[in-house]
């Protein structure tokens, strides 16, 4: 907190008083501090003594993959792909996972359909079978879609 | 699916699982791709699709 006197010479009617707010790097929501007028000098009352200023944060998290290509044999279990937050935040903030079929078939959020092999000797296309299972969620400390490659 | 982050939690890791088969059939791929939810405001996408080979080890099999 700090604190200032403000005089109004002879015939004045308004002051202004400029507050110094400090930019960081950090993505936050709205958040406020108030102004208030106190001990008016003799002869002065106050009015409404106080007024809330609200600072509006505009930056923007970015969210990515990092690493953005990734191996694994086909024999593991499964393959765990990271998303990073760039930019430091004291919000909570979200982003829709999807997946979908390159030549591996499977199905994430999408929805079933025919999918085709490519490069594997033109053989029909069959449905894709991946099946999204939310339960996993609780089972592993990753949230876990499925993929199945025909 | 959804992949929160709380404040100050840098990274999360989304598991996708693997069907494994014994069919000699080369390397394939799938992709993992990121989305704004609809709702949300002031999120910014850098690289949002990946890219996954798996790898064929069914050479032994066939």
């Amino acid at each position: 907190m700090s604190s200032r006197i403000v005089t109004f010479p002879v015939m004045a009617t308004e002051q202004i008083v400029q507050i110094t707010t400090n930019s960081d790097e950090i993505s936050e929501d709205i958040e406020t501090f108030l102004a208030v007028l106190s001990s008016p000098s003799a002869g002065a009352t106050l009015g409404v003594e106080r007024a809330a200023i609200n600072i509006t944060d505009t930056s923007s998290v970015i969210l990515e993959f990092f690493p953005v290509m990734y191996t694994v044999l086909e024999s593991n279990v499964s393959l765990t792909a990271t998303i990073v937050k760039r930019t430091n935040t004291t919000r909570t903030v979200s982003v829709l996972f999807s997946t979908r079929s390159g030549s591996a078939t499977g199905m994430g959020i999408n929805r079933k359909r025919k999918v085709g092999r490519r490069g594997g000797g033109g053989r029909e296309g069959r449905d894709g079978v991946m099946t999204y299972f939310s339960s996993f969620v609780q089972l592993y400390p990753t949230s876990l879609l499925s993929l199945t490659w025909l | 699916m959804v992949v929160t982050f709380l404040p100050f939690e840098d990274s999360q890791q989304v598991s996708v699982m693997l069907q494994n088969d014994m069919i000699l059939e080369g390397d394939e791929n799938f992709f993992c791709t990121l989305n704004p939810q609809p709702e949300a405001s002031r999120i910014s996408l850098g690289t949002n699709i990946a890219v996954a080979t798996i790898e064929d080890d069914d050479r032994k099999y066939n």
